[in-house]
């Protein structure tokens, strides 16, 4: 999700009334798995590092369907973390087994829409305009 | 000249006999066909209960669309939820404590305040 997010950014995560929690998706094969991989790396050392990459992959999904290791190496230097314990963690395969743990998970859930989103246990499919987020946000304050 | 002929007669009626014993190993080996046609149906039968077995490893993807409800997302998600909660009411407890912004839950990541009453759990790929 990016379309939508940044005034929910804005508004209700600003504000402390909302929280985003991503969830991995692995539609795409490898492409997807080292992407996913890349950015669990970059967060165990920084969530705000995480969030910066996971706004930086949505702005650059063209780059990902051929991205290597070096590309991933590169984002991570741009992102402001250690290369080095950054190489450890997307070489040793970690974020790898992270991101499809939870991706397992996902489909034992039966999502298997994309996007999907869950707000308070109410699901909700496809892209949205912030206006519906906004409703589900207000029946789920209620 | 009738001896001679009668000696011809006499030998052409004893070739002609002779043959008559040699289908008796003939028999024999009419029986032989049939020993080695036993192996052959029990080969068969035992590829005829191959393909019954087949079928059972392709049977769980029909079994993922029972688990695969919406419904069991919305009553597991939840359970995430609810223990978050637990967390957070710990961290309320402490007044040295802050809400953390922007971490880590369970090898996801949030984005917000750990103290935020509402979650949106984004299921997204980047690609």
């Amino acid at each position: 999700m990016l379309g939508a997010e940044q005034e929910i950014v804005a508004n209700q995560i600003e504000s402390g009334q909302v929280r985003i929690v991503f969830w991995p998706m692995l539609d795409h094969g490898n492409a997807s798995l080292n992407a996913h991989a890349a950015a669990d790396c970059i967060g165990r050392q920084s969530a705000d590092a995480f969030w910066q990459v996971h706004d930086h992959f949505f702005r650059n999904q063209r780059d990902l369907w051929q991205a290597q290791r070096d590309y991933f190496v590169a984002t991570a230097i741009d992102m402001g973390v250690d290369q080095f314990e950054f190489q450890a963690c997307y070489d040793s395969g970690l974020g790898h087994a992270t991101v499809t743990e939870l991706d397992s998970i996902r489909r034992g859930l039966g999502i298997f829409n994309r996007p999907s989103f869950d707000i308070n246990g109410q699901l909700l499919i496809g892209d949205q305009p912030y206006d519906v987020f906004v409703r589900y946000f207000e029946a789920a304050s209620q | 000249m009738r001896r001679i002929a009668l000696i011809i007669i006499l030998a052409l009626v004893l070739v002609a006999c002779g043959p008559k014993d040699e289908p008796l190993p003939t028999v024999t080996i009419q029986e032989q066909p049939t020993n080695t046609m036993a192996p052959e149906t029990i080969v068969a039968e035992t590829i005829a209960e191959e393909p019954i077995d087949n079928p059972t490893p392709t049977e769980p993807p029909p079994t993922f669309p029972p688990t695969a409800s919406p419904e069991a997302s919305k009553t597991s998600l939840p359970v995430i939820t609810p223990t978050e909660a637990v967390v957070t009411e710990v961290a309320e407890s402490s007044p040295s404590e802050t809400s953390e912004f922007n971490g880590q839950y369970e090898n996801t990541f949030f984005r917000g305040s750990s103290n935020a009453p509402i979650t949106l759990i984004d299921y997204s790929d980047f690609l």
